[in-house]
């Protein structure tokens, strides 16, 4: 029998929460953006370490920050994954006090940080743009080409075992 | 009798089940769902939840505007576990009208700012 594990997606409106969930989920992608309002819960299955885990996804909507999230939704989380937008910096300049959240009030519980719609990087504007501590250990992500999505996933699953 | 006294009676269904999910009441105003079935396998919104249900130490859980696909409908529900002495009670609350009411007004105003 698969393992049950939650992961939760966090971080401000618009910067691509659905569509990584989309992505990984259907392999499929829109330009059209589209609030989400409340929880959608999806479900996908993989293989860790030869064992099949049943990854149940909740994408909640967008909150400036994480307090403001309500907080049965975060109940019984086994992963965590926090989203900011790389081209937007509000979505970004709170990583630090996001993190020490999480930290505080979810110690146990793995965390991804993830700076999406890397396909917006150019020649002049790079990943070393994130080359502060917080951002070490960063996913960099597009959900409009796929890039790093089911690598963040299968590494937040191998995480929460 | 008022006409309007049965609104929230039809939009409210009320399951009960046992601690393993097998459900043996429901009153299906909104999704059919037999004696029998196991409400963890309804959706995986309940899949995610059953082990803090089952070993956590709170009693009541309230989930606000969740999105379940039941069928071939989309619902937005409120949604309210009790747990009981030898028994859980799940409440679907059906708002989905004013939910999609509420995101077309927040596309909007957000929609918009992603536009400039």
């Amino acid at each position: 029998m698969a393992a049950v594990k939650k992961i939760v997606l966090l971080g401000h409106f618009g910067v691509g929460k659905t569509s990584l969930v989309r992505r990984y989920i259907d392999s499929a992608f829109s330009e059209d953006y589209l609030v989400t309002v409340g929880v959608h819960v999806k479900k996908k299955e993989v293989i860790v370490n030869d064992e099949p885990v049943t990854l149940i996804i909740w994408d909640i909507e967008g909150n400036n920050s994480i307090e403001k999230a309500r907080s049965s939704y975060l109940l019984g989380t086994q992963g965590f994954i926090y989203v900011f937008d790389i081209t937007r910096q509000e979505t970004y300049e709170s990583i630090e006090e996001e993190m020490a959240f999480l930290q505080e009030h979810h110690d146990q519980v793995p965390v991804c940080l993830v700076g999406n719609k890397s396909d917006l990087f150019t020649d002049e504007f790079t990943k070393e743009f994130f080359k502060d501590p917080e951002f070490e250990s960063c996913y960099f992500t597009s959900a409009k080409t796929g890039d790093n999505v089911e690598a963040l996933f299968l590494d937040l699953a191998k995480r929460t075992l | 009798m008022l006409s309007g006294e049965t609104i929230y009676i039809n939009k409210m269904q009320e399951i009960i089940a046992s601690f393993d999910g097998t459900v043996s009441i429901s009153n299906n105003a909104i999704y059919p769902i037999e004696p029998g079935d196991n409400i963890f396998q309804l959706h995986p919104f309940f899949q995610s939840l059953e082990l803090s249900i089952l070993n956590g130490n709170n009693i009541y859980f309230t989930f606000p505007c969740i999105n379940l696909l039941l069928g071939e409908r989309n619902y937005y529900c409120d949604v309210i576990i009790k747990k009981e002495k030898d028994f859980m009670a799940v409440l679907l609350f059906n708002y989905s009208d004013h939910y999609r009411e509420m995101q077309e007004k927040i596309q909007k105003i957000k929609g918009e700012k992603f536009k400039s």
